[in-house]
């Protein structure tokens, strides 16, 4: 039977590094993703004065310390400790939140570079991640100059100190935590750092194949951050359309399981309260009590959606706060959901020998 | 339910007025409920120029007419003086938005007190409803004491109308609060509606029905067997369901149906007569949803008539 309990991978919690000028968007990024903060609520969030680590206990995929840093970190005369080096010694990412609409774009770009190269020299190994963010302002062909912009900048200055290799170790990806992008910028992040994308990425190519369906995607539940899909292309949106219908999910299920859902509210407004406090120290907390557990914790729970383009999107909570969702045409599902169920069933078989095998290698 | 038709054949008209001043987010409101915007689009909507008229069939039968009047200063003061009587009569309806958030509080009221005065001369029968609007600006714990205050001030103005008062926001359900109940208002067919979903919930053994307007997603009417902690549901469903369509439509698509089930229930929605939606509710664990699907089939003739739709509109 599936677990009620959230095991842990064997490398332990991932570290991320968040970082970023003041009112960049760091506090808005996490707690849009991980505590189900509405983007508009965000214009609430107070300005984050000293180092809070906040830890993501989600699937066994999704296992984060995230490191929200305040910018006097970033300045090079800096004397707080711990360091920007001491945390990202211990960080297998950082990122960088750059704010597009700011006034002071040659000294964002100057300390952009800087906390590259600092980061480099303290932790060679580090995954660079740029978040170009709050592009729900510019326009598409904006929005591509600016990256191109940025990182023609940065790339320069790399080579210019001799440190060409870095330059592949930067990633760049335009956000905004007003649409989808966000998401899917985070999902990538997430699929570089835990080591087992490429074997679940084999594993959803099989079902795939064995069930004739289009596409799947393995979401971690709670926060939508997909943990892997399958290899054949993604069309359009439709990534979006998948996440968008677990949401659906969840919130329907939060109104009529125990048909009950006060309980449901008072725990948001209780876990606002603590993101609050948690902002003025060293403090961590655990977003796993959220009422949605229950719902993915479910394992009898499902949902199918179709489209008027006679298209399917199924999703099935596989435990361990873990969803497979698969899109399919509808007359190759409807003729084939025995199949498919049968290999649901597989896949799930699978993905709990992954994870009690990765368990076991850490004790 | 033959004379029933026959009434309402000639398409009721109603007049709905949509006033405010500049910027208090009537356009917004609007371009959500009816013109599927989602809320973060409404940013790029510039001030509205005299009176916007839209023509809103709703349920197939009702025939909105909403008139939403731009609220610059210049504009109001034409409305209340050489366009008064063009505007204010035969008004079924008047919808008041303020910015709650506003803090210009002296001359808010200033006009709303005259448009009163000019309605009731006009429309004296007129049905008022006041939104304030933009609460998500408000800090949580503050949001019920100042739309008391707001509420009692309005109230004091709005004799000898009585007066319905909303908070709302474009970012959450209270939007569609709002307007289900204020749109429901006209609908004529309601309490018919309300008994045949009763007795549809009751032969399908449903612990809740609910029927949405297809279009807007507006609740119209519901059943429930059980009663539920959650008093504002239906809004959420109707804000969850109609993102998502909206997400559907990004994606060259649109939603059809749904069917949701874990160990507590099953949920279905579904198309159901020409413009409506339904939504059932079991907790039965026994139920199944092929059985559900045929007893809304069956249903929809009914359920047609009732709502007037069962032959092709005549055209005069
Ligand atoms: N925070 C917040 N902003 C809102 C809300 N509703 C509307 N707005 C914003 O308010 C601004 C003005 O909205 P409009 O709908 O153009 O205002 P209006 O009442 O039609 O103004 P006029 O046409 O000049 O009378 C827009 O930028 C909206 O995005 C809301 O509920 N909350
Ligand atoms: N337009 C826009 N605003 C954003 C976005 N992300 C964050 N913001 C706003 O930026 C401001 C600062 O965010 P915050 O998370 O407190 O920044 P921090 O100091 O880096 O933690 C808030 O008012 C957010 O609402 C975005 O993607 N687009
Ligand atoms: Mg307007």
């Amino acid at each position: 039977s599936q677990s009620n309990r959230t095991p842990r991978l064997s490398t332990g919690k991932c570290n991320i590094a968040l970082t970023g000028l003041a009112r960049s968007g760091k506090t808005s990024i996490h707690s849009v993703i991980f505590h189900k903060i509405s983007p508009h609520e965000t214009l609430f969030l107070e300005s984050t004065g000293r180092i809070v680590k906040h830890v993501v206990s989600h699937s066994p995929f999704c296992q984060l310390e995230l490191w929200d840093l305040p910018p006097e970190l970033l300045q090079s005369d800096s004397e707080s400790s711990p360091s920007l080096e001491d945390i990202v010694s211990i960080c297998s990412a950082l990122l960088f939140v750059l704010d597009t609409t700011t006034e002071t774009p040659d000294e964002t770009l100057q300390l952009l570079h800087q906390t590259i190269v600092r980061c480099y020299n303290a932790n060679p190994n580090i995954h660079m991640e740029v978040f170009i963010h709050k592009t729900d302002v510019l326009s598409d062909e904006q929005k591509l100059s600016f990256q191109r912009e940025i990182q023609e900048h940065v790339d320069g200055e790399l080579r210019d100190i001799g440190l060409d290799r870095v330059v592949s170790q930067v990633s760049y990806r335009l956000t905004s935590i007003f649409d989808h992008s966000i998401y899917e910028a985070f999902s990538q992040v997430l699929q570089k750092l835990h080591p087992q994308t490429s074997l679940l990425e084999r594993l959803l190519d099989t079902f795939v194949g064995y069930s004739g369906i289009e596409n799947a995607f393995l979401f971690d539940a709670v926060s939508k951050l997909v943990v892997a899909t399958d290899s054949s292309p993604v069309h359009g949106n439709d990534f979006e359309l998948c996440s968008d219908m677990i949401e659906v999910a969840i919130d329907i299920s939060g109104i009529y399981s125990f048909g009950n859902s006060r309980n449901h509210t008072e725990d948001s407004v209780e876990s606002n309260r603590i993101v609050e406090e948690s902002s003025s120290s060293l403090d961590h907390w655990n977003i796993s009590s959220l009422s949605c557990g229950y719902f993915f914790q479910d394992s009898s729970c499902w949902c199918t959606i179709r489209l008027g383009n006679g298209m399917v999107l199924h999703m099935k909570c596989v435990g361990y706060y873990l969803c497979l969702v698969l899109m399919a045409r509808g007359e190759i599902l409807d003729s084939n959901w025995g199949l498919v169920g049968y290999n649901v069933r597989v896949f799930s078989e699978c993905l709990a020998k992954i994870i009690t095998k990765s368990m076991r290698c850490r004790d | 339910m033959e004379p029933d038709r026959i009434l309402s054949k000639p398409r009721s008209r109603r007049k709905v007025l949509l006033m405010g001043r500049s910027g208090a987010g009537k356009t917004s409101m609007r371009s959500i409920i009816f013109a599927n915007y989602i809320p973060r689009e409404t940013r790029r909507l510039g001030a509205t120029i005299d009176i916007e008229h839209s023509q809103i069939r709703f349920l197939g039968d009702l025939m909105l007419s909403l008139w939403d009047c731009g609220g610059q200063d210049v504009f109001l003061d034409s409305y209340l003086d050489a366009q008064r009587d063009n505007i204010f009569s035969e008004v079924q309806v008047l919808i008041y938005v303020f910015d709650i958030m506003s803090t210009d509080v002296e001359r808010d009221g200033y006009y709303f007190n005259r448009v009163i005065r000019c309605l009731c001369d006009a429309s004296a029968d007129a049905k008022v409803y006041c939104l304030f609007h933009k609460v998500d600006l408000v800090p949580e714990h503050q949001r019920q004491t100042v739309f008391e205050e707001r509420q009692r001030r309005v109230k004091e103005t709005v004799k000898p109308f009585s007066v319905k008062c909303f908070a709302t926001s474009i970012w959450d359900e209270t939007l569609y609060k709002a307007w289900s109940f204020m749109i429901c208002g006209l609908i004529p067919q309601l309490s018919k509606l309300d008994g045949a979903l009763s007795r549809f919930c009751e032969i399908s053994e449903g612990d809740e029905v609910v029927l949405f307007e297809r279009a807007t997603f507006l609740v119209i009417s519901h059943a429930t067997l059980h009663s539920h902690s959650d008093v504002h549901r239906f809004e959420k469903i109707s804000n969850i369901v109609k993102r998502f369509k909206l997400s559907c439509n990004k994606n060259q698509s649109h939603f059809h149906s749904l069917e949701l089930r874990n160990s507590q229930f099953l949920a279905i929605i579904e198309n159901f007569t020409s413009y409506t939606c339904v939504l059932y509710v079991s907790y039965r664990s026994d139920i199944q949803s092929t059985a559900v699907k045929l007893n809304i089939q069956c249903a929809k003739s009914l359920f047609e008539k009732i709502l007037g739709n069962d032959m092709e509109p005549s055209r005069v």
